[in-house]
């Protein structure tokens, strides 16, 4: 709608809607908004005690093993692909005690015919990885973290990541945050049975190179905050050699 | 936290400074021909505006500046399954094929080659499929949009994954809208474009767009880019008093007074272009080259990464004190560039109110 008012600007533009030149009085440019914004104040803190309180499991532990399976077929003969990744604890504050090990139950992994079937809220994982995990609802949600991928935090080369590769890191006032990114082959190329999964991630700009915090950092600080949590180690692991059936195979697959 | 590419004093110098590359998140499997996702049979009656929606993503999809297309279909009623080498669209409740979201894309691919994509959405009443910006959650509303998302999930089937540093629809899709007066479009954008462009290879034949939004990034929650609002300063240089909310902000400023804005601007295309840009002033939310132009300029957009487009300007003395009015940017005002949408060219920045 046309104001019927006059603008300080108004004698300089041309309101026929012809092309009209930049009033002198204004300025007119493109800019990086961090210029203007204070840095990191939007950055989302991780509360590790919130988390670890929720979680069924917390600990850090090395990837020993993957297993691709079915699930066994439902009454229509349906079956679905399955990742199970199975853990030695070395440090654990949450339902896992060091040195056990634990073993989860994914959606996605290998289909019959042996293509990977990635699921894009998902994880992927790779034998030898080091990771902190936040165990939640094993053998019953699709992706058994906390927060799927947010569950999952990295270990490389002695740095804290998270599951983009994303770089941990403590702010001013001691929280952690992700400050930066690494290209990081560990997080970007993982193979899914016999099929090379090579992501290109294009992260180029502030942040780009930063390293994690060290991990002594991070483990001490979940000792320093993780304190009266459950300990015992009731955590439940599921058996990648055990049948199982999806259940909702079973019902229509629509309302 | 991606730069946003930087050109100082655009609209003056007339320099680019050295582009910053793109955020997207892709591998190296790809499809061989263009797919098209078909959606169970019963969804078409059962989900009939989503599924309406889907249709519109689908065509505003299958034009975008890589070779690849996209398009959507019905199913034979034989059931949906991840691994069944057919590519399918479900609306379900189950929170596994859902991965426990509202929506989830399974791919099944070899290292080179994408065989299968399959999108699942929540069957719950969620969705938002009027356009309507009151109605979405990006305005607090109670409603996802459903295009936003479906836009997502289809990025996801062709190839693309998320982005948390950038301004993005594979990252928090429900606020990468453009919005003008009380209806939001979706588009693929910029980064997204530029992945699939990186996969497939730039179309050969004319796809031009540029668009112009009100939201912009500002961080990130797990994989997912976040985005807000754009700020309006005043002349103290911080952001105005805000009498509105976050999501529908209506910013205090004064007669006479100096301030700026931010809009975000993108070029979905392959190839740079020159838009016109006019800034204006209206007393509703549509904004039109009816309201009252403030300033007009041109500027080069290259493709790759979103622009975040800087105004600074000085209210005028005789504005109505208390009155409400909008500040507003259309791009490509004479639409001198042929797009393949022309309705996204126009944005409310924010309402403002005099003191």
């Amino acid at each position: 709608m046309t104001l019927s008012l006059t603008l300080s600007l108004l004698s300089a533009c041309d309101l026929s809607g012809a092309p009209v030149s930049p009033v002198d009085s204004d300025t007119l440019e493109v800019v990086d908004p961090a210029e203007f914004e204070p840095a990191g104040t939007d950055l989302e803190r991780f509360d590790f005690t919130a988390r670890a309180e929720v979680a069924d499991a917390v600990f850090v532990g090395e990837v020993e093993r993957i297993d691709y399976r079915q699930s066994s077929p439902d009454s229509r003969g349906g079956t679905l692909p399955f990742t199970f990744v199975t853990w030695r604890a070395e440090r654990a504050w949450k339902g896992v005690a060091p040195g056990q090990r634990v073993t989860a139950r994914f959606v996605g992994g290998v289909t019959p015919e042996g293509y990977a079937s990635v699921v894009s809220e998902l994880p992927l994982f790779q034998e030898g990885d080091r990771d902190v995990i936040f165990l939640d609802q094993n053998g019953l949600a699709g992706c058994p973290l906390l927060g799927c991928a947010a569950g999952r935090l990295r270990l490389i080369d002695g740095r804290v990541y998270d599951d983009e590769g994303g770089s941990l890191v403590a702010d001013e006032a001691g929280e952690v945050v992700v400050g930066g990114w690494r290209n990081l082959p560990e997080v970007n190329v993982v193979t899914v049975g016999t099929v090379l999964v090579d992501r290109r991630v294009d992260q180029d700009g502030p942040g780009e190179g930063a390293d994690g915090m060290p991990e002594r950092a991070f483990t001490g600080l979940l000792d320093s905050r993780l304190v009266n949590l459950r300990s015992a180690p009731t955590t439940r692991s599921v058996n990648p050699d055990a049948p199982f059936v999806v259940r909702f195979l079973d019902r229509e697959p629509s309302r | 936290m991606h730069a946003l590419r930087r050109i100082a004093a655009l609209a003056f110098a007339g320099l680019a400074l050295a582009p910053v590359a793109s955020a997207y998140n892709i591998g190296t499997a790809k499809w061989a021909s263009s797919p098209k996702l078909l959606i169970y049979p019963s969804d078409v009656t059962d989900n009939a505006k989503e599924w309406a929606v889907l249709q519109s993503v689908a065509t505003r999809l299958q034009q975008n500046s890589s070779t690849i297309g996209f398009s959507v279909g019905v199913d034979d009623a034989d059931g949906v399954w991840t691994s069944n080498g057919e590519n399918e669209i479900l609306y379900t409740d189950s929170a596994t094929w859902l991965c426990g979201s509202d929506a989830c894309c399974w791919t099944s691919a070899t290292t080179t080659q994408i065989v299968e994509a399959d999108v699942f959405f929540n069957n719950v009443d969620m969705w938002e499929t009027s356009y309507a910006k009151t109605d979405s959650w990006a305005y607090g509303g109670m409603k996802r949009p459903m295009a936003a998302t479906a836009m997502h999930e289809f990025g996801h089937a062709l190839g693309l994954g998320h982005v948390s540093n950038l301004y993005n629809i594979m990252g928090g899709d429900h606020t990468f809208l453009n919005t003008n007066g009380n209806t939001y479009s979706v588009r693929l954008g910029e980064d997204a474009s530029s992945g699939l462009r990186a996969l497939y290879g730039s179309t050969t034949g004319g796809y031009e767009d540029v668009t112009v939004s009100h939201f912009m990034y500002d961080s990130f929650s797990g994989e997912y880019s976040t985005h807000k609002r754009v700020p309006v300063y005043d002349s103290s240089g911080g952001v105005a008093a805000n009498a509105g909310t976050a999501l529908e902000p209506v910013y205090k400023l004064t007669k006479g007074g100096r301030f700026y804005f931010v809009a975000t601007l993108e070029n979905n295309g392959a190839k740079s272009q020159s838009p016109g840009l006019r800034v204006y002033l209206s007393t509703d939310s549509t904004i039109t080259t009816a309201d009252t132009l403030l300033t007009s300029t041109s500027l080069t957009l290259t493709p790759d990464s979103p622009y975040a487009y800087v105004y600074t300007g000085t209210l005028s003395s005789s504005l109505t004190s208390g009155a409400t009015y909008y500040l507003g940017v259309v791009l490509d005002p004479t639409n001198a560039i042929a797009e393949v949408d022309e309705n996204n060219n126009a944005a409310y920045v924010s309402a403002i109110r005099i003191n």
